[in-house]
């Protein structure tokens, strides 16, 4: 995965998703996502803590989670091999906050992200919330069989429906084309149809 | 770019419920305000305070603070339960302070590309109810924060343009705070997104999901089980700008209204003078695709549109007379 995450940078690609419905819903388009990231990172979450944070009488918990990059697309962050993304809620002792359909992510898990800059924020958060993040899933000799959106923040994953498996081809596709639109111009995810002679 | 906005919910589980038929889906885990019920603890009423300095863009005597206590009251009207009370604050607090707010202009800096979000609080040693048969945790916060990037409304103000109205997202968001997760069924409320300008209301699978929650001994109401896709739209459009000279748009639904999402749509246009063009391409989360015409393939400036095939799980019946007319007439830019 990792040369060929590479290789899709190189190709200009950036890893996005093919937008799948988690739970039979509109979703952001992937040009709005793309739009918006400053960074698609690949690599595993290797550390991850919550914190409460207090300010101008806010308290909330947010959590970091480290990512160790196997490959990227830094366009407006600065590159590095790691990378700690910033969620809104999290668990600390025995009390949780989760803010509704915010991305979550698990120790040890390996991601595709797309990362996204906000004001005020000194770590990156997922761009689109949880339809800014993929699970990768590997067979068991390692190889990739595709992406799959998250699930959003929850206590017990086991309990939501997994969304669909998307093959790696037709996810790295549906951002090539994406970029070939944004570059045109066209913001909307149009697919270009083929002239029949 | 056209916005396209997200209302924040949470996945849903609507399987713990042992009933798929519904749209509905809860919090998950499972949470709520307790009721009593068996003796136990109860919080309900359950008060919310909006901010007082409300929304700014609302254009009304109040700035939407009314719209959104009646937006919240609105659940309250679909239980039997004595569900919420509302009143108004100076504060702005989002997180863990025992008060239930709804604050504007994303105090927190929490609400990004959203149109509102909900932060929900609970204590995961908590003790249970259990109601129809589902055990939920005890709610202990929930604070709605709308989005300082957006215009809200309301639709008594009228003459809506790329503003969202306020009592909508309230509603939907209180939804949240009492319990309920995204809607698989496109016209409920809690479904997940909202078009700028769209009053909508509380629908009857929104009112099964409140039930569920905070009835007990619901039996439901409806549902439906889909059993085969219908295409739902096939519409085009001549955007004034870009690459594309036409742009077709197509809905793929089951019987039930749904989108369908990942269905294979393949579409032919025949042009006036002799060209044919065709694409294939899948349906979003919301059962939409759209493919479009670049202007250096365009050599008609009239053509017919056709929905040749779907390939979809449940499978497209293409002679069901619920099929949006197809084919079509279109004119490129």
């Amino acid at each position: 995965m990792r040369s060929l995450i590479r290789s899709g940078v190189a190709l200009g690609l950036g890893l996005v998703l093919a937008l799948q419905a988690s739970a039979g819903t509109r979703q952001f388009t992937l040009g709005e996502i793309l739009s918006e990231t400053k960074a698609v990172v690949h690599g595993v979450v290797v550390d991850q803590f919550s914190q409460w944070e207090e300010y101008d009488g806010h308290k909330i918990v947010f959590t970091y989670s480290t990512v160790r990059v196997h490959g990227a697309d830094f366009r407006g962050i600065s590159p590095s091999r790691h990378v700690v993304v910033r969620t809104v809620g999290g668990k600390v002792g025995d009390y949780q906050q989760v803010l509704v359909d915010e991305a979550s992510f698990r120790l040890g898990e390996e991601v595709i992200v797309f990362l996204g800059v906000e004001d005020g924020w000194l770590h990156p958060s997922v761009v689109g919330f949880r339809q800014g993040k993929y699970g990768v899933t590997r067979d068991d000799s390692g190889r990739i069989l595709g992406v799959r959106q998250d699930a959003g923040q929850q206590l017990e994953p086991s309990l939501a429906a997994p969304a669909p498996l998307i093959p790696l081809a037709r996810f790295l596709e549906d951002v090539r084309r994406t970029r070939r639109n944004l570059a045109e111009g066209d913001t909307s995810d149009v697919h270009p149809l083929v002239p029949v002679r | 770019m056209k916005k396209q906005l997200v209302l924040l919910g949470a996945l849903g589980v609507a399987s713990v419920l042992g009933t798929s038929i519904f749209g509905f889906a809860l919090i998950s885990p499972a949470r709520k305000w307790f009721q009593g019920i068996s003796g136990g603890p109860s919080d309900l009423p359950v008060m919310f305070l909006v901010n007082s300095a409300g929304e700014e863009s609302v254009n009304n005597a109040d700035h939407g603070v009314t719209a959104c206590r009646n937006a919240i009251e609105e659940w309250e009207n679909e239980v039997s339960a004595n569900l919420a009370s509302t009143g108004t604050t100076s504060s702005s607090a989002v997180g863990n302070d025992g008060v239930n707010i709804v604050s504007f202009n994303d105090p927190a800096n929490i609400v990004r590309n959203a149109i509102a979000v909900t932060l929900v609080g609970f204590y995961t040693s908590s003790q249970t109810e259990v109601v129809n048969g589902i055990s939920f945790g005890r709610y202990q916060d929930t604070d709605i924060s709308f989005s300082k990037r957006l215009t809200f409304t309301t639709q008594a103000i009228g003459n809506c343009s790329g503003s969202y109205d306020i009592e909508a997202v309230q509603t939907h968001e209180a939804g949240h705070a009492f319990g309920l997760g995204h809607s698989g069924v496109s016209s409920a409320l809690m479904a997940p997104s909202v078009a700028a300008c769209t009053f909508k209301r509380i629908a009857a699978d929104d009112h099964a999901g409140i039930n569920t929650i905070y009835t007990p001994g619901f039996g439901g109401g409806g549902g439906c089980t889909a059993t085969e896709s219908r295409l739902g739209s096939l519409s085009c459009s001549a955007p004034s700008s870009g690459p594309n000279c036409m742009v077709v748009s197509v809905t793929v639904v089951d019987n039930c209204g749904n989108g369908v999402s990942g269905a294979g749509v393949t579409v032919q246009l025949s042009g006036n003078n002799g060209d044919v063009l065709t694409g294939t391409a899948s349906t979003n989360g919301s059962g939409a695709v759209s493919f479009g015409l670049r202007c250096r393939d365009a050599a008609s400036t009239t053509y017919t549109v056709t929905v040749t095939g779907i390939s979809s799980s449940p499978a497209w019946d293409s002679n069901d007379a619920n099929n949006a007319p197809n084919p079509i007439v279109c004119n490129t830019r």
